[in-house]
């Protein structure tokens, strides 16, 4: 068994309010596997973005983590803000969702990505523009030698999000978090994008944690899938198994309501309702209420984890039967 | 290696579209022009035996029309003026008024620069931390306990002594009962709530009075006069600093900096500082204005600059019991205020214009 990157276990996030606190995170746990790449799949407010950011220890101040988040022998929750500091950046790096909003606007891209070596291997200032510019070639970025010292606006939003994950690539990180990387970007400069961070991920063997809502991302990029649901796990294992042979309802929800060639001319199917609000959870499965299979003891109480298989686990009553 | 490319940057397009602004050129070419003639006042007029000497006293020559020639049968050939022409009169004592205007100039560049720098430091220091750390706590307690010690130190700067040790007394009960009892703790106020509760008490005192008040109390000095106004009108800045860092902290590309491990301090000064200073830099030019001309009220009033050092507020005072016989006293240095309190004014709002292209796009 290889030594995992990342080890999530117990992971609670709770965000402080006046009067009381909301659990958006709960009892999540997961592992990132060398070389390979977990997903994160769920619809918004499902806490995925909290589940990275918590990893990064960005948490906004009236957030407070538990559990454990073990990288490399240390568990990041614990961790000094200074020491955090180094790890961001080198270690783990973060791509975001929205390049056209990620670059300051009023610096050169090679004012930025200066900084990132500023900030943890300075170099000699005579080799950096040449540095630089090899951060640039590396997401081929054409004539990267004249596009270093353009203003953000200056490019494209593909070219963007190029420079933002040559920025998160430029120091060989260990593990990459992308947060809904091509959710920003049509659909021709998303499928580049997702060929550029494959090709790249191989070529430098990084682990990777990619945060989506599009399970035909998924299909390009996982190795290991994990569905969040109202900030739980409800279903995590291998991706063939969970595209073929899903378990939980909302994973075969998911998977109706996603569009493909076969379903053409059908009204797609979709599942009705809403996320519940933090404050809305009740003690029982917070699927239930869209739930077609759900019983009366879904009401009553939390199903427990079950495992299916190698590495498959599902959060549903009905599966327990 | 690579080239930058004209036409780019923010400050360079910001520049392009104030051009286009006739009104704000106007403004921009008068300030620089005034720029030089207070630069040239400096070198002029100081010094044991400057070129032009503001402070030489003709009795025989006084309350001259501008343009009059000096009389070299009357005046010995040091009180004549370069050009033997007054060219803007004297005044009462038969002081050179171009000579005076020139020494003025300088002081009203250097208030209003000078003033305006303190005032634009502070609020953006003041403002910054709003913004920026605005939504940490500080404990009750601590504030409290340092309240005490600036009072107990305020009060030794001034001589107070029973001040002092009342103040110490008072922190050294308060001590023993924060230990001893559980007033206040665990109990805290925002760092935003504070400076902001801070800023809106500064702005309730009307601020020429305050300052009317402190420059009375002090001895009156130039330098005073310029951290006083500096001190006292700082809260605009640090309002505009926060509510810009306020939405700049929240941006995307200041979490990413974070992400790829930047330091606070770069963050604060390199990405967020050149994002959020347009309005600031607005508010600095027209606040120019405004320094220059509560100096120049501050001197009319007898409160400023020190009588032999002319200003332009001091010779308008001066002038003005000459008002029908030699109305040129009052009216030169009058029109001088006007003319660069308005040029200043027309050159704050292009910058406006310019550095806000969405919002004037005529």
């Amino acid at each position: 068994m290889d030594q995992e990157v990342l080890k999530v276990e117990e992971l609670c996030i709770h965000i402080h309010s006046e009067d009381r606190d909301y659990p958006v995170v709960e009892h999540v746990s997961f592992e990132v596997l060398p070389e390979h790449t977990l997903c994160i799949v769920g619809e918004s407010g499902c806490g995925k973005t909290m589940t990275a950011l918590s990893i990064m220890g960005l948490l906004p101040p009236n957030a407070s983590a538990s559990g454990k988040v073990i990288f490399k022998g240390q568990n990041l929750l614990e961790l000094e803000k200074e020491q955090i500091r180094r790890i961001r950046g080198k270690e783990i790096s973060m791509v975001f969702q929205d390049p056209l909003t990620s670059l300051n606007p009023v610096l050169t891209i090679f004012e930025q990505i200066r900084e990132i070596f500023e900030a943890h291997d300075p170099i000699p200032s005579h080799l950096l523009e040449n540095r630089v510019v090899e951060v640039l070639q590396e997401v081929s970025i054409p004539d990267a030698q004249h596009k270093v010292h353009a203003y953000p606006h200056q490019l494209s939003g593909g070219m963007r999000q190029r420079v933002l994950i040559g920025m998160a690539l430029a120091l060989g990180p260990t593990l990459v978090i992308a947060d809904e990387p091509t959710t920003a970007l049509d659909v021709t400069i998303q499928a580049e994008i997702l060929e550029l961070f494959n090709c790249l991920k191989k070529e430098k063997g990084l682990s990777a944690i990619y945060i989506t809502h599009d399970l035909s991302v998924v299909s390009e990029v996982g190795d290991e899938i994990l569905i969040m649901y109202a900030g739980m796990v409800v279903e995590k294992g291998p991706k063939y198994q969970i595209l073929t042979d899903p378990a939980h309802p909302y994973t075969q929800g998911l998977l109706k309501s996603s569009p493909s060639y076969e379903k053409r001319g059908r009204p797609l199917p979709f599942i009705p309702g809403n996320v519940p609000s933090p404050e809305e959870k009740g003690k029982g499965c917070p699927f239930y209420p869209r739930c077609e299979l759900s019983k009366r003891e879904c009401e009553i109480s939390l199903p427990p984890i079950t495992s299916l298989g190698p590495g498959h686990v599902v959060r549903c009553w009905e599966i327990r039967r | 290696m690579g080239h930058r490319e004209k036409g780019s940057s923010p400050l360079w397009e910001a520049w392009e579209e104030f051009k286009r602004n006739k009104l704000a050129m106007t403004g921009f070419i008068t300030f620089v022009i005034f720029f030089f003639v207070a630069c040239a006042g400096l070198v002029l007029t100081s010094g044991t035996h400057p070129i032009y000497d503001p402070a030489k006293v003709r009795l025989e020559a006084k309350l001259l029309p501008p343009f009059s020639r000096a009389d070299p049968r009357i005046l010995s050939r040091d009180e004549i003026p370069p050009g033997g022409v007054f060219l803007l009169g004297t005044d009462e004592l038969g002081r050179d008024v171009f000579s005076r205007m020139l020494q003025g100039a300088w002081v009203s560049l250097t208030v209003g620069f000078v003033a305006v720098g303190i005032s634009v430091v502070v609020g953006i220091i003041i403002g910054g931390i709003a913004g920026f750390y605005g939504n940490r706590t500080l404990s009750l307690r601590w504030i409290t306990l340092c309240m005490l010690v600036v009072s107990s130190l305020i009060c030794g700067f001034m001589h107070l002594y029973k001040g002092v040790i009342i103040s110490l007394c008072l922190l050294g009960i308060l001590g023993v009962i924060f230990q001893r009892y559980n007033i206040f703790k665990g109990r805290g106020i925002l760092v935003d709530a504070l400076i902001m509760g801070l800023i809106d008490i500064m702005l309730c005192f009307p601020s020429f009075f305050l300052i009317l008040t402190v420059v009375a109390l002090l001895p009156p000095s130039i330098y005073n006069i310029m951290i006083v106004i500096g001190l006292t009108s700082w809260m605009g800045t640090a309002r505009f600093i926060r509510a810009e860092f306020l939405s700049l902290r929240e941006q995307d590309f200041v979490i990413a900096a974070k992400v790829l491990g930047v330091s606070d301090a770069k963050i604060i000064f390199k990405h967020m500082l050149p994002n959020g200073i347009a309005p600031v830099l607005v508010s600095t030019t027209i606040g120019i204005a405004s320094a220059i001309l509560t100096e120049a009220g501050l001197s009319f009033l007898g409160f400023g600059v020190p009588p032999p050092h002319a200003t332009w507020g001091g010779i308008l005072s001066d002038g003005k019991f000459y008002l029908f016989d030699a109305p040129w006293l009052t009216l030169i240095p009058g029109i001088a205020i006007l003319i660069v309190v308005l040029a200043f004014n027309l050159f704050g709002e292009g910058l406006r214009d310019a550095l806000n292209p969405k919002i004037t796009r005529r």
